[in-house]
């Protein structure tokens, strides 16, 4: 290699540092001034806090945190249970299964994806008023699971259009039903699919706002982001406090990202869809 | 095989998707429209009609136009940076960076993408506070003392520190979708390219541009969608505020309909919103493609 193509090459790698840091710093800040009170964060901003006070974590947690966490996993493992059932069912059957207006269904169900939630918040608050199900832990499931069909559904489809059609027919013959066809061959083969939906939508329900806070009220369905929102009005307890809430908050999704990259990225690649 | 013509079964599978889908996604923007001839109070179950009242008021509502162009501020920014900078970062980091150390960057500078905005917002609400925060001080450090601000307090700068805030979250996962589609160019171009005496700035117009033509356009709409839809940020971090500094549209619609309880102007306002996002997002459905995915694997 050339010297000038050297000196070029430590620059970019240089530039790649100062991008990394750039991104990293203020989420490490964020974990380290969590362990912080007041006085601390204002005298010596950028400094290791005098006492770690790790009470600010266990305070956090028990008096914002803790709910907000129990109801979060509530609705993001049994959304994604759903969401994953539901589309790869429909999926399937626009597969396999023959019938009449294949492709206007097929369009139907994909045409979902054109229609930002953000749009239809009124409609829908009104629907869940009209029907009782406004601040009830199923009427804010449904939507989260309805806006996230199609997108899952295009995911599934494009995956499942290649599995073999001979390993399904075959277990046919040997008299497997279609349901038991279904759940142990189509979606055993799905697998890597399968895991890239669940992280998509696992990171949609889990970070949700706005459907959390249009949709209920109060704290008894109070998702994480609405809770450490509340934070934000309530906490007279310090910014420390509300940094180990922030950090609480963050940090599942990080540590997830960080196991299970590549379906983070296989799922942006496919469907470019922001969370 | 006529198991699948088993119309018990696919009932079976195809409806559950079928019904969410037309009740939750469809038929809400049906209602939207609906509902926006109509005044009516969250509460209170009567509604007057109104024809297209409201649809002349939007016209002419002045902070409806401040926040559509807040919006397209936001859209604009985010295309400089993440459309356009992290393309260039991207085509950087693939030809003169070490390859395994261009793929632990990505890895980092993916991170903020995968945190809820709330936490993200939020977090830079006390990033950007005057007493307490990070930036401010940084800049007395470095001797731009002068420049020390209230960021999000200002109501100036607020709307570009919003945004600031967008770009520092998304740019790395704009450089990762981009990535994503440059494993699909043979490294021998880019090598033969070299070979040639092609420099960079060459290589980006001639080879990376070309090549993932339909990256950069779907990367492109998706932008421009998140920038019309934006409300977790804004609302989290000023509210629309200070004043109406930081309105977004959605924002627009959130504080008309939840917080004036005026429901029949709020829906216009949604279908504003609606016609804005539904041409973008028809346009990127088009690029998938599909229909001919799906002729070719009949």
């Amino acid at each position: 290699m050339s010297l000038g193509s050297k000196i070029k090459r430590s620059i970019v790698h240089i530039f790649m540092v100062l991008y990394m840091l750039v991104t990293v710093f203020p989420l490490i800040w964020m974990i380290i001034s969590g362990f912080k009170n007041n006085a601390d964060l204002f005298s010596d901003p950028f400094g290791i806090p005098s006492e770690w006070r790790f009470s600010n974590y266990s305070y956090v947690w028990s008096a914002y945190i803790q709910r907000g966490v129990l109801n979060s996993l509530f609705f993001t493992i049994l959304g994604t249970f759903i969401v994953i059932l539901i589309s790869a069912g429909a999926a399937y059957a626009i597969i396999r299964f023959d019938f009449k207006h294949k492709y206007l269904v097929f369009m139907l169900i994909l045409s979902g994806m054109m229609l930002a939630p953000q749009c239809s918040l009124i409609p829908i608050y009104k629907m869940l008023s009209i029907t009782g199900l406004y601040n009830t832990r199923i009427g804010l499931l449904i939507p989260y699971i309805a806006y996230r069909i199609p997108f899952s559904f295009f995911l599934m489809w494009s995956f499942m259009i290649n599995l073999p059609v001979e390993v399904e027919e075959a277990a046919y013959i040997d008299g497997s039903s279609i349901m038991n066809t279904f759940f142990n061959i189509v979606l055993k083969m799905s697998k890597p699919c399968v895991a890239t939906t669940a992280i998509m939508t696992a990171r949609y329900i889990w970070n949700d706002f706005a459907f959390a806070l249009v949709f209920t009220e109060g704290d008894k369905l109070k998702t994480i982001p609405i809770a450490i929102f509340s934070m934000r009005s309530a906490t007279q307890t310090g910014w420390g406090v509300m940094l180990a809430g922030l950090t609480l908050a963050a940090l599942p999704m990080i540590i997830l990202y960080i196991c299970l990259q590549k379906y983070f990225v296989s799922g942006m690649n496919a469907g470019a869809v922001k969370g | 095989m006529t198991i699948y013509k088993n119309k018990k079964m696919l009932a079976l599978f195809l409806i559950p998707a079928l019904a969410l889908v037309i009740l939750l996604i469809f038929l809400p923007v049906v209602l939207n429209v609906y509902y926006s001839f109509f005044k009516w109070t969250a509460y209170s179950k009567s509604m007057e009609f109104n024809g297209f009242k409201y649809f002349i008021k939007l016209v002419k509502d002045e902070e409806v136009w401040h926040a559509l162009l807040n919006n397209v501020k936001y859209a604009v920014i985010s295309i400089i940076f993440q459309v356009g900078l992290g393309l260039i970062l991207a085509h950087i980091f693939v030809i003169s960076a070490n390859t395994r150390f261009a793929a632990l960057t990505r890895v980092v500078i993916f991170i903020p993408a995968v945190v809820s905005l709330t936490a993200i917002g939020l977090l830079w609400v006390i990033i950007y506070n005057p007493s307490i925060g990070l930036i401010n001080p940084l800049l007395e450090k470095i001797g731009l003392g002068t420049l020390v601000h209230d960021w999000l307090g200002d109501s100036k700068t607020a709307m570009y520190a919003v945004i600031a805030v967008s770009q520092w979250q998304y740019t790395g996962e704009m450089i990762m979708l981009y990535t994503v589609g440059l494993q699909g160019v043979p490294t021998e171009i880019y090598e033969s390219a070299k070979i040639d005496g092609a420099s960079g700035i060459k290589s980006f117009f001639y080879i990376t541009i070309p090549m993932i033509k339909s990256t950069i356009l779907m990367n492109l709409t998706v932008t421009i969608i998140g920038a019309f839809m934006v409300f977790d940020e804004v609302y989290v971090m000023t509210s629309g505020g200070p004043g109406k500094a930081t309105e977004v549209l959605a924002i627009k619609m959130y504080e008309t309909g939840f917080r004036m309880d005026k429901m029949g102007y709020a829906s216009a306002i949604g279908v504003l919103l609606f016609v804005i996002t539904f041409a973008f997002s028809f346009i990127q459905l088009r690029m998938y493609n599909v229909k001919d995915s799906m002729k070719e694997a009949r």
